[in-house]
């Protein structure tokens, strides 16, 4: 028997519902961490400015532990609180836009950030990144090792809103779009004809060709066939009557809504 | 099948609301009411679109959307007293009760491989002598090795040996998804206790060997054991996974093992503040030694006095609330 793998895609909410979160970019993270690296280097280096304008008498045993402090300090309780306190930013990540966030799409807790920072020190400090680098090409969502031990992803939270344009129905296909049987048309044709309405920077002849195909592609399961017109005007027709017999569809469902369990 | 366009036009009113709302700093009662409702909605919408061939733009945007509100409405709580009381009645207690087979056996392996050089030593002194030349044999003997205590003001010689040696054990604990970096840490601490051991022994200086090193040494050698069989787990967690899928088991073992940091970190406190106060002061062996295994076997009895309970409550050094986890399968407490 063959074993089935599902598709890696994106973490499930406890709601079951599953989502589509797009991993950030590799050279994101990348960026996101040469900033974060500068943040960490500046604390260190001001702390120690710091440290050396303290009237206080300095033994060798002192200074060593005020080294191993200030490494401390800056490569795990800094990004660790500032993690914690920002729900899961970093100075880098404010930059690119980036967020850590639980596998399950969750916000993150101490514990979380804590191991981000702790494994970060042998995976990016004293491995110079290499181990970070190689988990994250390999995995599907771009987990390093520290997102794998604490069972987080890092992904882009903020993406610009898919705009899309209105169809407009032709006038004179009005009438006939209103009264013809277009609800036998499958799924992924339907499907097609919405995705190539929008597609407004293709090339017009492959526009034009994809346009056609699609037209004599539905025509056996629309009746009446449409009065003549373009393949663009018949494609647009149909997307927005369809539009239509949808909203009107939503607009009755919602009454019927309203009407049982009372309008809120 | 649902029309996009139609869904987008009746629902995206309601999805910049809530978009809206998670960009707001402060919430009012009635906006996190309406945050709820909108993500909830919001959900079931986002659930509706993924049935079916849709515009996977949209699905993305709306699954930010999903991510953003639930990160609003779900922030943790932030950490008080009773969680930090927690930690050292449950959280470190239950976390080395669990693992309660890894310490122990590493701990007896390594006293057992540290006596073993130890002897292997005393019977080659060739070995001895090829290390380490006769004058520095001798200061090592005569004057270093006991001076190490009080060369410093002790409470700088106490940071100093606390700093280094909870960091050390630290990155014992972080780098043991490598594996083998522990083992050769372990092995190298392993083989320079017993080459200290053996010359003091060889040069008749044995009393005062185990008179300066036990007080301390008990403790602070098996919490750096501790943390190399935590940092062991790590790696064995994703070697051998277990019941779990590969990424569960290291991500429960790697969380979990975060805890033994910040307790093996207050352990070699303790253990710190004894190699620079007592190790050192001028009370008889017997008192130091006293202090010292007192102390070591408070240590090995905490996580059964403490640990089992807490253990069997489901404390074993992950995030307490399962729910934060963001574990996505069932997991074994």
């Amino acid at each position: 028997m063959q074993k089935q793998r599902t598709t890696v895609r994106g973490p499930v909410t406890g709601d079951a519902v599953q989502l589509d979160l797009p991993a950030a970019a590799l050279g994101m993270r990348v960026l996101s961490g040469l900033i974060d690296l500068f943040c960490i280097w500046t604390l260190a280096i001001g702390l120690l400015w710091l440290v050396t304008r303290l009237d206080i008498p300095w033994d060798r045993a002192l200074i060593a532990a005020t080294i191993t402090t200030l490494t401390v300090v800056a490569l795990v309780i800094w990004p660790t609180a500032f993690e914690t306190l920002s729900g899961g930013r970093s100075p880098g990540k404010y930059v690119t836009g980036l967020r850590v966030i639980r596998f399950d799409g969750g916000p993150i807790t101490f514990q979380h950030a804590f191991t981000r920072a702790m494994i970060g020190v042998p995976e990016l400090i004293m491995f110079n990144g290499m181990p970070a680098l190689l988990s994250a090409a390999i995995s599907p969502h771009h987990q390093r090792m520290a997102d794998r031990i604490a069972g987080t992803v890092v992904i882009q939270l903020r993406l610009p809103w898919p705009e899309q344009q209105g169809t407009a129905m032709p006038p004179h296909l009005d009438a006939w779009a209103a009264a013809a049987d277009l609800d036998r048309i499958p799924e992924q044709w339907r499907f097609w004809c919405h995705q190539l309405i929008r597609r407004q920077g293709m090339v017009p002849a492959s526009r034009a060709v994809a346009m056609h195909d699609l037209v004599v592609g539905i025509a056996p399961w629309v009746l009446p066939p449409p009065p003549p017109a373009t393949d663009e005007e018949i494609v647009t027709a149909i997307t927005a009557e369809h539009c239509r017999r949808a909203a009107a569809r939503m607009q009755r469902d919602q009454q019927i809504r309203d009407r049982l369990v009372g309008t809120s | 099948m649902i029309d996009l366009q139609a869904f987008t036009e009746a629902h995206h009113a309601e999805w910049y609301e809530l978009d809206e709302l998670t960009r707001r700093r402060k919430l009012s009662p009635a906006d996190v009411d309406r945050l709820i409702e909108g993500y909830q909605r919001t959900s079931a919408h986002l659930a509706t679109l993924q049935q079916q061939v849709s515009d996977p733009r949209l699905v993305a945007w709306l699954s930010t959307l999903v991510t953003r509100a639930r990160q609003r409405a779900l922030q943790p709580g932030r950490s008080s007293l009773q969680t930090i009381a927690r930690f050292f009645t449950h959280q470190f207690p239950g976390s080395l009760h669990a693992m309660r087979h890894w310490w122990i056996t590493t701990t007896i392996v390594c006293f057992l491989v540290m006596a073993g050089f130890t002897l292997y030593y005393l019977q080659n002194p060739q070995i001895e002598s090829s290390l380490l030349t006769a004058e520095e044999v001798d200061q090592l003997v005569n004057s270093d090795f006991e001076n190490y205590y009080s060369e410093y003001a002790a409470s700088s010689f106490a940071l100093r040996v606390w700093t280094n040696n909870a960091w050390i054990a630290a990155l014992c604990i972080a780098t043991g998804f490598l594996g083998f970096p522990v083992i050769q840490i372990l092995f190298q601490n392993c083989i320079n206790v017993a080459l200290t051991a053996s010359i003091m022994i060889h040069h008749g200086r044995a009393g005062l060997f185990f008179g300066l090193i036990t007080p301390h040494g008990l403790l602070e050698l098996t919490a750096v054991f501790v943390a190399a069989a935590v940092g062991l787990r790590v790696f064995w967690s994703w070697v051998v996974p277990g019941d779990l899928s590969r990424a569960a088991a290291l991500a429960k073992a790697g969380r979990s093992s975060m805890t033994v940091i910040i307790g093996i970190t207050l352990t070699l406190l303790l253990s710190g503040l004894i190699e620079a106060f007592v190790t050192p002061a001028p009370i008889p062996t017997w008192a130091r030694i006293t202090i010292g295994v007192v102390a070591w076997v408070a240590f090995c009895a905490y996580p059964f006095l403490l640990g089992r309970s807490a253990a069997a409550q489901g404390s074993t050094g992950d995030i307490e609330d399962v729910a934060d986890r963001g574990a996505t399968e069932i997991t074994r407490a």
